[in-house]
């Protein structure tokens, strides 16, 4: 009996809420996973190098919601190499290029650009949500092409990064 | 109620058999309700549901039947109703709802009946899910092999 109509699959699966379940349908056959594929709509990536950017992409077309960890907690604590990496470059492009529902972008622990946050502010103009946890490399002008561009952002959220402060400096 | 004539129609299951229910227990469905209104005709409408069999329907019409009269009763009391009405249908039955809820258009039923489904799968296995739904895993060994490489450090 594994013909349940694929409206009724997605709308099962979306009461599941854990990815582990929703992990565990993916695996259960071909028609499973294609559904599932389609129908998640948030992601968690614990490590960011784990996985490329683009297969998370390629896998789910109609994500919403993105959350990316760089470097270990130990970072927290200096005990991370300064050229360690946990990049967001990669991830911020494909983001931008790839997902075009994304409303939700969540980063710890990275490395992040202006130029990576300009080209979200101009990619991603729907663009509800931005959490920035411990991240560092950008200063306030990336910060102002967010708020300039993403006009319908309802979060900006920075917790203890190191943003440097362009404002007085000279043109 | 008395003296008040109630709009009455007749649907037909798959296999036949006659089911005459009011007609705002019908429109529950939003297939019948479209159905009624393109026709225009009132009287003595019948409507054949197909795909839905005699046993379904009548379990689907049970369902209606209590939510065409919701506003009779407190929120949490039709919730209550629900949870033991949909507790009580086995895997087949459960199957059968979702199904004709779908081709019914009775988004109500099938969100109940989807919840209750989930609530069975979560927690198990890709192996105890195939068990319990008589899936086949047309998965290649490799595929399979593959899926489960990606889960293992992703999409915690």
């Amino acid at each position: 009996m594994n013909y349940f109509p694929e409206e009724v699959l997605e709308h099962i699966f979306n009461f599941l809420g854990s990815d582990q379940d929703r992990n565990n349908v993916s695996t259960v056959c071909q028609a499973w996973y294609r559904i599932e594929r389609y129908s998640r709509k948030r992601v968690f990536i614990g490590n960011c190098y784990a996985v490329r950017p683009e297969q998370v992409a390629a896998r789910f077309p109609r994500l919403m919601s993105l959350k990316v960890k760089g470097k270990h907690h130990f970072a927290d604590f200096n005990l991370v190499p300064p050229g360690w990496g946990g990049y967001a470059h990669l991830w911020i492009k494909t983001a931008a290029l790839q997902c075009p529902c994304l409303e939700e972008i969540h980063l710890k622990r990275m490395v992040i650009t202006d130029d990576s946050l300009e080209l979200l502010a101009h990619s991603l103009p729907n663009l509800k949500s931005l959490v920035l946890i411990s991240c560092e490399g950008f200063s306030t002008d990336g910060l102002a092409a967010i708020a300039t561009h993403c006009r319908v952002l309802r979060e900006l959220d920075l917790l203890e990064n190191e943003v440097e402060d362009q404002r007085f400096s000279v043109a | 109620m008395v003296g008040v004539k109630k709009k009455m129609v007749t649907l037909v299951s798959s296999d036949g058999v006659e089911f005459v229910v009011e007609k705002r227990v019908a429109e529950q469905s939003l297939f019948i309700k479209n159905a009624l209104n393109e026709g225009g005709v009132e009287e003595k409408v019948m409507i054949p549901i197909p795909k839905v069999t005699s046993d379904t329907l009548s379990s689907v019409l049970e369902y209606c039947e209590k939510h065409a009269s919701a506003t009779e009763f407190q929120e949490n009391e039709i919730e209550e109703w629900d949870k033991e009405y949909i507790e009580k249908a086995d895997l087949d039955l459960l199957y059968y709802l979702l199904q004709a809820s779908y081709s019914m258009s009775i988004m109500g039923l099938m969100e109940l009946g989807a919840k209750k489904v989930a609530s069975l799968i979560r927690g198990k296995s890709p192996q105890e899910i195939r068990e319990l739904f008589n899936i086949k895993n047309d998965f290649t060994p490799e595929q399979e092999e593959e899926i489960r490489r990606e889960m293992q450090w992703n999409y915690e």
